[in-house]
């Protein structure tokens, strides 16, 4: 069995007495691409962190390739790239400047590639980086990222700063070196639709745990928005197992299920003398619905 | 309560809920009355001189301190954006200039015997510098305040500023009238400043400790316009840059490791390490060479060249890895994720800044050995020389260590703090060695340097280790 590229195993992280991640298991199979879901201050940055050892879990651990993220070795990182979502970078530098310098810790680095992406995203080379916008600090980030073709990459909300364009330019370049090409990829986005576009599988995570994790047509075939329309008004008592969300008003209702499949729909004809018809949900919606949902 | 006083009482808390800013403003204070009461303890007669060569103490820590606060609420889109923002906020900075800069000189002045007037006068002269150089960010403008503060060390100069003959007090006069027309122009430049104002940006050593992203943008549009203006330092920096060269393409961990901790430096300045010494050198020889052509003082003397000479090769060692790691903190996290492990990371980042501490050092030497030997005041014996030489290399040590384990704190007042009171302490030991050491001979130097070098490593030792256990992210 190959090892996973990176292992969260048991992993909690507290900052003073806020626990932020609680005892999450998650292996990233090589040549995954992962997409990472959560609202706002759900744990996903610390998620990244601690795989990339910029932060120290509080139990459990992380690998990555095999090794410690806390102590990773200089050629475990050789073969990662990293794009946060503030990218900093050296102010007093030209932008061709801090790719050469970037370029030079790596001892292998493509700058043909380096080249065709600043050409494709109009990098200024000769501006200083502390004048560039934040759009077009994130997309030297991202270049640097790629420079050196990494075999894990890590993307933690690329794209958020980035306008329509940019943005378009960069799912087209992460789905050309994903190409035939066995990379794994992390990517964390509060944008779905890119998600869709790229991620074979989905984490989510809701306060600190992790909410689902698996294919992401598997995740669609589970979560299903069903309409039912009684007869009769719908009594106080209705309840669905397993529902996200649930609406009622007289004989209707619309429920929101995590866990769908026919034998529900069946009993809930039965139990309400109803008709029931499913709708799919795509990812921005089954996200809201596992983030919103009021529960009946 | 009226909107006005309101407003004012919030304001006001912006200090008074910053612990170590009101730590930092009040304490200075404390300690110059304490000192003052031991003064008067030990010997009345000098109490008079004491409190005047100590007056300018606080100031120095206030002040910046002041102007920072003031800075980190006017440097921001809320001081255009909220309505009535500038009035209660210059308030309270008035009111804080005023107790500083007028109250606590003429406190200082009734209790002691000295001249009221002159000893404002004196107060507003070294602060007003001080103030618009922490304002700009310009280093030339705190030397010009330091060499104000040290014209007390002169008999005729003391006398000048707190004794004064009636002649002078027009002079004095005029000074508070500059000085205050200075403090209002410093309330309207911060009423006034924008995004695009050369000084909208904080220095990182003084940055609030959880920096916005707002506050990043800034701080990295002042490094880039600093470039962009200056023609020299741009070509430095393009010729400093170009000689990055590729990694090795098959390298062993040897090389790799070489390579990266080389890199390093060009992560960590726009500049070589030996042209910031140079700059170092060249300026504080001008200092020097000023200060003992200051006549008025009592003729051309080593002494007085020496003593600033002294104060900057204990601040810069400490000041270096302080300022340097804060600076480029908000970067490490990106660099921890090149090829290189974090020990390798670390051990590159402080053998880089100690380069360069030991460069400025080797430059102060120099210009030391150079001033000694030009204003040859006693005959310097090689055994005296090389005292000082190991004295000053065990503080550098020390100093050093001390920014490595300071700049590890996030509290931006609470390691300016830190910093400035164990520099006033690393000061005593060379200031015996300059005053004593015909008195108490070498030996108890050499002991003293010895013990310091040991300290100055376990401080060190134990920094790295807090570095390397530090979260980055």
């Amino acid at each position: 069995m190959n090892t996973p590229v990176i292992s969260w195993q048991n992993l909690q992280k507290s900052f003073g007495a806020k626990e932020v991640l609680r005892g999450i298991h998650l292996d990233l199979e090589s040549g995954t691409v992962l997409g990472l879901l959560g609202a706002n201050g759900s744990g996903k940055t610390t998620l990244i962190k601690c795989a990339l050892g910029l932060l120290r879990p509080t139990a459990g651990s992380v690998s990555v390739f095999g090794e410690n993220s806390w102590d990773l070795s200089a050629s475990a990182k050789a073969r990662l790239g990293y794009v946060s979502q503030e990218v900093t970078s050296y102010p007093w530098m030209r932008v061709r400047q801090v790719i050469a310098y970037t370029a030079a810790f790596y001892p292998k680095w493509n700058q043909v590639f380096v080249d065709e992406l600043s050409r494709r995203w109009h990098l200024p080379l000769e501006d200083r980086v502390g004048t560039l916008s934040t759009g077009q600090l994130q997309t030297v980030g991202i270049v640097l990222a790629l420079g050196h073709e990494p075999e894990l990459l890590v993307l933690d909300e690329p794209v958020a700063s980035l306008d329509p364009s940019a943005r378009r330019q960069f799912l087209r370049t992460l789905l050309e070196m994903l190409d035939g090409r066995e990379r794994t990829v992390l990517f964390s986005t509060h944008i779905t639709s890119d998600l869709e576009r790229v991620a074979g599988r989905v984490a989510i995570l809701a306060d600190g745990k992790l909410r689902f994790h698996g294919e992401l047509d598997e995740l669609k075939d589970r979560v299903k928005r069903l309409r039912i329309t009684s007869r009769h008004d719908l009594p106080a008592s209705f309840a669905v197992p397993g529902a996200l969300r649930c609406e009622v008003a007289g004989a209707n209702a619309t429920v929101s299920v995590a866990d769908f499949n026919e034998k529900l729909v069946h009993d809930m004809r039965q139990t309400w003398d109803a008709e029931v018809s499913v709708h799919d949900l795509n990812l921005e919606e089954i996200f809201v619905e596992m983030h919103d949902g009021s529960v009946c | 309560m009226g909107p006005f006083a309101s407003q004012l009482e919030q304001v006001a808390l912006t200090y008074l809920t910053r612990r170590w800013l009101i730590f930092g403003m009040v304490a200075p204070f404390v300690g110059v009355a304490l000192f003052m009461v031991l003064a008067t303890l030990e010997n009345s007669s000098k109490l008079a001189g004491s409190a005047a060569r100590s007056l300018a103490v606080p100031l120095f820590v206030v002040i910046p301190l002041l102007v920072l606060h003031a800075k980190i609420q006017f440097a921001h889109s809320r001081a255009k954006l909220v309505p009535n923002f500038a009035a209660a906020h210059l308030a309270i900075v008035a009111l804080v200039a005023f107790c500083s800069l007028v109250v606590y000189p003429v406190a200082i002045a009734f209790a002691t015997g000295l001249d009221p007037l002159g000893a404002m006068a004196y107060a507003l002269a070294i602060s007003l510098p001080a103030m618009w150089g922490c304002q700009f960010n310009r280093g030339p403008l705190f030397v010009v305040s330091f060499l104000l503060m040290l014209s007390v060390m002169g008999e005729w100069t003391l006398n000048w500023w707190f004794m004064p003959e009636p002649a002078d007090r027009l002079s004095h006069l005029l000074i508070v009238a500059v000085g205050w027309i200075g403090i209002a122009a410093w309330l309207r430049r911060l009423e006034q400043l924008g995004e695009e104002s050369d000084d909208y940006e904080v220095p990182p050593i003084l940055k609030s400790e959880r920096p916005s992203r707002a506050e990043n943008v800034a701080t990295s549009n002042f490094a880039a316009k600093q470039f962009s203006r200056n023609r020299l330092l741009s070509g430095t920096s393009d010729w400093w840059l170009a000689q990055i060269r590729p990694a090795p393409v098959h390298p062993d961990w040897r090389s790799g490791r070489r390579n990266g901790r080389r890199l390093l430096a060009y992560g960590l300045s726009g500049q070589p390490a030996w042209m910031s010494a140079l700059i170092l050198g060249i300026v504080m020889l001008l200092v020097a060479l000023v200060m003992s052509q200051l006549t008025f003082l009592g003729g051309p003397s080593t002494r007085r060249a020496g003593v600033p000479l002294m104060y900057v090769l204990l601040f810069v060692p400490g000041l270096a890895p302080l300022t340097q790691l804060v600076q480029h903190r908000p970067r490490l996290p990106g660099m921890l994720l090149f090829p290189m492990t974090r020990n390798d990371l670390i051990d590159g980042l402080l053998v880089t800044i100690a380069r360069g501490v030991a460069l400025n050092w080797l430059a102060l030497i120099l210009v030391f050995a150079f001033i000694v030997t030009v204003f040859p005041e006693e005959q310097v014996a090689l055994t005296t020389a090389a005292v000082f030489l190991l004295l000053s290399a065990a503080l550098t040590v020390v100093s050093f260590g001390l920014g490595v384990q300071f700049a590890t704190w996030e509290g931006a007042i609470k390691r300016t703090l830190a910093f400035a009171g164990c520099f006033g302490l690393l000061f005593a030991p060379s200031m015996a060695w300059w005053k004593e050491r015909q008195l108490i001979g070498d030996v108890p130097f050499v002991l003293l340097a010895i013990f310091l070098a040991a300290i100055g490593a376990w401080i060190i030792a134990r920094a790295r280790q807090k570095w390397l256990s530090l979260e980055l992210g």
